[in-house]
């Protein structure tokens, strides 16, 4: 090898170096050494002849350029040749006249001695000249970055370097945390003209960057001179702040954190290659992103990118086959099945009714130390993928439809054991998920929400359950809540109680458990009551009353009067006198009116005599003539809290009815806040009628633009509510026409109204948003679904091109492509449909039909479905009788989806070159045919 | 999710206590009152952090926190690039080659 490197430059000669004059070297070297190449600059100098110019300069030079090579030689590794070189360039010291060097020689001298050399240089200095404020600032300098403070010693006492170094030396603690805030507070001290005086600035600077402060920022780093040690740092934070144009090196941008554009850049790269499934050039910006986003754990990084690619296979840009193998590159060895499984997880928990599957938590939580080494980590781990996982099922309806054979096996490896009851099995999912995380409170919730999701499982079992729950968290009042809930469904009402005196053991002063338990005692005595028990009824609405705050107290009233009734035999109208003389004229048609309502929701209860509803009736009418003296107040007080005294104790809140004659006389006498708090009450209390009647009576007459916006508000909401009004039209007009001071109002009145009515009009109230009226019409939701049913090409194929058994189609119902047609409906598929599709099937392959004809077959059969299936979301929506212009309003609707409208218009041709369009019902062809092409024979179709 | 942790900025190995310090610190220095957005984003981070749990929950599922895909990777690299550090002094000094 050597031989054949002399071969190869045997033949070249070496050009002759030009001589130069000594000044001429010496001004290149300065220039070299100024650009940084250290290495020419001591080239140039060792060909200054000896003797050749001023010797001292040249030592200067040398020895600058040996110092400056030594940093470059140790920044590579090379630190016994830096070592060297350090050496020779000491050599040249000696030569040096420091008190003769001009100002920038000596700066340039004083930076390449450490802290304490440059001390002593500067004070040997300081004897033949004046202080030089630009020396001090480049000996602090090098005091601050060696931090050597014993040769300060030599200055006198006084000396700004001597004097102002204490707090620099308590701050730099602080500033290698990176706590620049308190470094600059500690530096608050040092004066203004003191050599240390930019550290003190740049402290503030970096606080500021920190910060995110970029006036601030600004600020500082402007006050910063040139020649700072930290140039380079400086330059970069001017840049961030807008004022610099110079960037820092790469190695200060990472350091600050500010390499955000090439971030950036090379993240637009990765989503390109994604969105495009380049599975190359996403590995190649997979790893380059990690490594930039997180140079301190660039795997976590690289795990968190991939799986947001795993998340493009779910809109197919990339193949899974291709994650797999992305994965397989990206990640080691050890991790691959656990990133996988994640992925499958996230990929589950994103859309769980397609992808529910125990397998992949199987996987993950086989592989979990390798991403959780902590016991404890892996603990919360196997609870929170366990949860995921039954919330998941939920969503993917497993507790209504159970576990298939693989599943069931998933899940069994996942518990340890087969599920006890397979209906229950994400109960038994949430159970192992909290035996591994006992504290989950969220998981906690969900269980016993899950409990309630299984009215027909087994019931020991759930009871079961919820005791177990019970022991496993002693202090939770919940379990014992959800047991008496249990128990009053099913009328045990004394189990209940004490159920629920446990419950309340448990949290003495949780409301609900107060007010079921008030719930409880009203509950049994209407039981007891009903079955002649009455001292026991009587005792039971002694405990009702005993409970503390006032809790049903209007039912409670009831309660007592109907036992006193009963007790009283005959004479109902003087006991019932007797009993209500002692209340107010309001609270006496309260009672009477809940009382009335209370008869005849149990008016097949066995002691619940006839003759006592009527005699109450008859007191009604009686009371009936305080009304005119009710002042509005008292009107308020008559239905004040109505619905939340009611609800869960009947099954309808419709009290309001009961007095159904007199709402005009009362209404007419309120005005303002108290009008809309009663309307509230009524609306909710089936006393509808009554506000429409007052609302058309307010609004009669009125000039459009005159109308109270919140009445016209309260009356549109009524009007969708009737079918009378559809789309957004008229919300959007008095919403417009309250301004911005009305819409609070209407907002807050929006927020009230929206539990009372139905959908979609709920929604649009939640929202106060009316446009989604003119999106929403849910009786139609399912259209979408029919046009990917019969829109998908190839469907056909699919059914065709089963090849099971045929015996086994007819036996076993739908095969699995025609419950790909069919499966998207939450009911059973039409068995004419299923049976169709099968003997379609059949035909085809026996060699009886040939597939074209099939095709126009299963068009016909499947576009008359359609047709039926249209009439019945037109009966769903309501619209069968509807008035021409709401059948008409409703299409226009339905029709401003433009792929639904081109569907209908599709149907309608279909319809018409058939001859079917006669048979049309009038909503249909209302439909089917916009008002341009309804001609007569949609009318004949009426 | 690495995102939560570029917000903070703080390493993914960083200890709870870690993670508390460096919230109660960001609070501190971006009051709501001065930007809301970066004060909302430093309060999602540490809601998702706080403890173990919804650390390790996050560690699992925090991609499906993102309707879309896109906006996944937006959010990580919007953390970083707004992930402006506080290095100590031998950093910055090392990263211009002046430590000995």
């Amino acid at each position: 090898m050597r031989d054949k490197r002399r071969a190869k430059h045997r033949g070249k000669k070496r050009a002759p170096q030009r001589r130069l004059p000594p000044e001429r070297l010496l001004a290149q070297a300065r220039h070299s050494l100024a650009a940084g190449n250290a290495r020419k600059a001591l080239e140039l100098l060792r060909r200054v002849p000896r003797g050749g110019g001023d010797s001292a300069e040249v030592a200067l030079w040398q020895f600058c350029a040996g110092i400056e090579r030594a940093h470059q030689l140790a920044d590579k590794g090379l630190t016994k040749e830096a070592a060297v070189m350090r050496a020779r360039a000491g050599q040249h010291r000696a030569a040096i006249a420091v008190e003769n060097l001009p100002e920038p020689d000596l700066l340039r001298y004083l930076r390449c001695l450490d802290g304490g050399e440059a001390v002593s240089a500067y004070a040997e200095c300081l004897a033949d000249r004046p202080p030089l404020a630009a020396a001090e600032r480049v000996v602090a300098d090098r005091l601050v970055i060696d931090r050597c403070w014993q040769p300060l010693e030599c200055l006198a006492a006084d000396h700004p370097l001597r004097r102002d170094a204490e707090p620099v030396r308590r701050s730099l603690e602080a500033m290698d945390r990176g706590c620049w805030q308190r470094a600059a507070g500690l530096l608050e001290g040092v004066p203004r003209r003191s050599p240390f005086a930019p550290w003190r600035t740049f402290c503030k600077a970096m606080a500021s960057f920190a910060a995110g402060d970029d006036r601030g920022l600004e600020r500082a780093a402007a006050l910063l001179p040139e020649d700072f040690a930290l140039a380079g740092t400086v330059a970069e934070l001017k840049r961030c702040a807008g004022g610099g144009e110079r960037a820092g090196s790469v190695a200060v941008q990472q350091a600050l954190g500010t390499d955000g554009a090439l971030v950036a850049a090379t993240a637009g790269k990765l989503g390109q290659a994604l969105r495009r499934g380049a599975e190359h050039q996403i590995e190649a910006h997979l790893v380059s992103l990690a490594d930039a986003v997180c140079p301190e754990d660039p795997l976590a990084a690289r795990i968190d990118l991939l799986m947001i690619a795993a998340r493009t296979t779910l809109d197919d840009s990339l193949a899974v086959s291709a994650f797999v193998g992305l994965v397989q590159r990206t990640v080691p060895e050890e991790y691959f099945e656990s990133v996988i499984a994640q992925a499958r997880l996230l990929l589950q928990r994103i859309d769980p009714d397609e992808m529910w599957n125990a397998g992949a938590a199987v996987d993950y939580l086989d592989n979990l130390p390798v991403r959780f080494p902590r016991p404890a980590d892996q603990a919360l781990a196997r609870g929170c993928v366990l949860e995921s996982l039954a919330r998941g099922g939920v969503v993917a309806e497993i507790h209504r439809y159970g576990l298939d054979a693989d599943e069931a096996r998933d899940v069994t490896a996942l518990l340890g054991s087969a599920p006890q009851h397979p209906d229950l099995a994400l109960v038994d999912l949430m159970m192992a998920s909290l035996s591994a995380d006992p504290q989950a409170t969220s998981g906690f919730q969900f269980l016993l929400d899950l409990l309630r999701r299984h009215p027909d499982a087994d019931e020991a079992r759930l009871r079961g359950i919820l005791h177990e729950l019970a022991l496993r968290y002693p202090d939770a009042p919940e379990p014992w809540l959800e047991l008496a809930s249990r128990d009053y469904a099913r009328n045990a009402y004394r189990r209940a109680e004490e159920a629920l005196g446990e419950a309340l053991r448990r949290a003495p002063y949780d409301e609900r458990i107060l007010d079921l338990q008030a719930i409880g005692f009203l509950k049994s005595a209407d039981q007891s009551r009903k079955r002649g028990r009455l001292a026991l009824a009587a005792q039971d609405l002694a405990r009702a009353a005993g409970l503390r705050g006032a809790r049903r107290g209007a039912v409670l009233l009831v309660k007592r009067l109907l036992l006193d009734l009963v007790e009283a035999g005959a004479d109902v109208e003087a006991a019932a006198a007797a009993h209500l003389d002692a209340l107010t004229p309001a609270a006496r048609l309260r009672t009477l009116a809940v009382a009335v309502h209370d008869l005849e929701e149990n008016r097949h209860g066995r002691n619940v005599d006839a003759q006592i509803a009527s005699a109450l009736r008859q007191v009604l009418a009686g009371a009936a003539g305080a009304i005119a003296r009710l002042a509005p107040d008292e009107t308020l007080d008559l239905v004040a809290d109505l619905p939340a005294d009611c609800r869960i104790l009947y099954r309808s809140l419709r009290v309001a009815s009961v007095l159904t004659e007199w709402w005009p006389a009362l209404l007419v006498r309120l005005d303002g806040d108290r009008l809309t708090a009663c309307f509230d009450t009524l609306l909710a209390c089936g006393g509808r009628k009554a506000v429409r009647n007052e609302l058309d009576r307010r609004l009669r007459g009125a000039g459009v633009t005159d109308h109270d916006t919140l009445l016209a508000f309260y009356l549109a909401v009524i009007r969708y509510e009737e079918r009378e009004d559809y789309g957004a039209a008229r919300f959007l007009d008095i919403v417009e026409r309250a301004g911005a001071a009305g819409e609070r109002r209407l907002r807050a009145a929006a927020k009230r109204l929206a539990p009372v009515v139905g959908q979609p009009l709920r929604q649009a109230l939640q929202q106060f948003d009316f446009g989604l009226l003119e999106r929403l019409i849910p009786a139609f939701d399912d259209l979408r679904e029919m046009i990917e049913d019969l829109g998908t090409p190839g469907a056909l194929d699919r059914i065709l091109g089963e090849p099971a058994d045929p015996e086994v189609v007819a036996d076993a119902g739908p095969t699995e492509p025609a419950e790909e047609i069919e499966g998207a409906e939450e009911a059973e598929p039409e068995p004419s449909v299923r049976e169709f599709e099968a003997a379609l099937g059949r035909a085809v392959r026996n060699g009886r039909l040939d597939r074209p004809k099939a095709g126009l077959l299963f068009e016909e059969e499947a576009i008359l479905i359609t047709l039926d299936r249209l009439q019945v979301m037109i009966d769903d929506a309501g619209l069968r009788d509807a008035a021409a212009e709401i059948v008409s309003e409703t299409a226009r609707i339905v029709r401003a989806d433009g792929e639904v409208g081109r569907f209908l218009d599709e149907l309608a041709a279909w319809c018409t070159a058939n001859a079917r369009r006669a048979g049309l019902s009038q909503e249909l062809a209302a439909l089917l045919y916009t008002s341009e092409d309804a001609g007569p024979a949609g009318k004949e179709g009426c | 999710m690495l995102a939560h942790y570029l917000t903070l900025g703080l390493a993914p190995s960083a200890s709870q206590a870690e993670i508390r310090r460096r919230y109660l610190e960001l609070t501190r220095s971006h009051p709501p009152s001065r930007n809301p957005d970066r004060f909302g984003r430093i309060a999602a981070a540490y809601e998702a952090l706080q403890d173990d749990r919804s650390r390790v929950r996050t560690a699992i599922f925090g991609v499906a926190e993102y309707n879309e895909w896109e906006l996944a990777l937006d959010v990580l690299v919007e953390a970083r690039v707004a992930a402006r550090k506080a290095p100590g002094l031998q950093a910055l000094l090392a990263a211009e080659g002046l430590q000995r």
